[in-house]
């Protein structure tokens, strides 16, 4: 459950950094919604969480374990708050600004109304 | 129309293209956004038409329209108007009604979108056979032109909360230059219930739920002085509220 749980954590970080093909989720057998894949999703990780942090099923778990699960929540949206920010960042700052486009434009409009002035037409 | 072998000039293998460009008061870019289609339409050889879907423009748009088809011909420049203002989805679908092409290019009137990307889009399609080609302004040498930095904040971070909640297999989803296959573009806008540009976003998350293939290719829009549009809250809440209709929906 543990490990089916990481997997997926895995499997979502994956999607976010290719971001261009849905990779399919191996668990959806039906076709959800966007909204109820998350609830799945966020279902699935936080009973695999609760189940250790609470020793829910009394498997006895070292107390490493149990420490290490206990802050993952927040530890979680922590990474992926700053990974986020970080992504939009760097999309802001690598924004190309299309100034030879622009020129090219301009350039175009006056030949286009050059062009067109000769057909006699009314602007 | 006899097929050719890929000579730059003539590219005649029954392939037809419409370009539908829903108008509304686009008097003084009309005349320039056809010229620019015809030529590099005409430099690539494709064949062509380009559908005016005006919307009862006041400027006049339309007795423009008019003046271009005596110059272009009746059957390079087709005419659709309609008595006012009615969406983009069905202009769509009045366009298309009595479009001759099998690919339909929707693309702006405002000259955000140069058509010098046309020939890109037309290869792209054929290297992949996708459903649909999409512009895109975030990758490659894609870009924007007279946007300061919150515009470009504002943008990025939309679209990155589009990308975490809808996985839509693209780019670009607000997007509106375009190449689809006629039928294509027909069964998707049937589909469609969003207004404004969250319609643009549905159809590329139905695209992708039909399990339509869709290519991308990188284009430059360039915001005009021609017409200033301010990204204000109004906008932003709309654009929010059409996200999570997608996302709980689809």
């Amino acid at each position: 459950m543990i490990l089916c749980g990481y997997n997926y954590i895995v499997l979502v970080k994956h999607q976010f950094t290719l971001g261009i093909r849905a990779l399919k989720f191996p668990i959806i057998l039906i076709d959800m919604t966007k909204l109820l894949e998350w609830v799945f999703g966020i279902s699935v990780i936080g009973a695999a969480l609760a189940l250790v942090t609470f020793d829910l099923l009394d498997m006895r778990l070292p107390e490493a374990c149990r420490e290490v699960a206990r802050p993952m929540p927040v530890y979680l949206l922590l990474v992926f708050g700053c990974y986020s920010l970080t992504l939009v960042a760097y999309g802001v700052a690598t924004f190309n600004d299309c100034e030879e486009e622009s020129k090219e434009l301009q350039a175009q409009i006056k030949e286009a109304k050059e062009d067109m002035g000769k057909n006699v037409l009314k602007k | 129309m006899a097929s050719q072998k890929g000579t730059h000039q003539t590219r005649g293998n029954g392939d037809k293209y419409s370009v539908l460009l829903p108008t509304y008061n686009e008097r003084e870019n009309l005349p320039l956004i056809v010229w620019l289609l015809v030529k590099y339409f005409g430099e690539s050889g494709y064949n062509y038409e380009i559908i005016v879907i005006d919307d009862g423009s006041p400027d006049g748009t339309l007795e423009m329209a008019e003046q271009l088809q005596k110059i272009y011909g009746e059957d390079k420049i087709l005419l659709r108007p309609r008595a006012k203002k009615l969406g983009l989805g069905t202009a769509y679908i009045h366009g298309i009604k009595h479009a001759t092409g099998n690919y339909v290019f929707i693309m702006d009137a405002d000259l955000s979108h140069h058509p010098k990307f046309i020939p890109e889009f037309i290869e792209k399609q054929r290297e992949g056979g996708y459903d649909l080609v999409s512009g895109t302004r975030y990758r490659g040498d894609g870009g924007v032109y007279g946007w300061d930095l919150r515009r470009k904040l504002i943008s990025r971070g939309a679209n990155y909360v589009t990308q975490v909640l809808l996985r839509p297999g693209a780019s670009d989803l607000t997007g509106s230059f375009r190449l689809y296959k006629k039928e294509v573009l027909e069964s998707l806008v049937e589909r469609c219930v969003s207004k404004g540009y969250v319609f643009q976003m549905e159809m590329i998350v139905r695209a992708r739920q039909g399990n339509y293939t869709i290519g991308e290719v990188p284009i430059s829009f360039v915001d005009r002085v021609y017409g200033e549009s301010k990204l204000g809250g109004n906008e932003i809440v709309s654009f929010l509220k059409g996200l999570l209709t997608l996302f709980a929906t689809t």
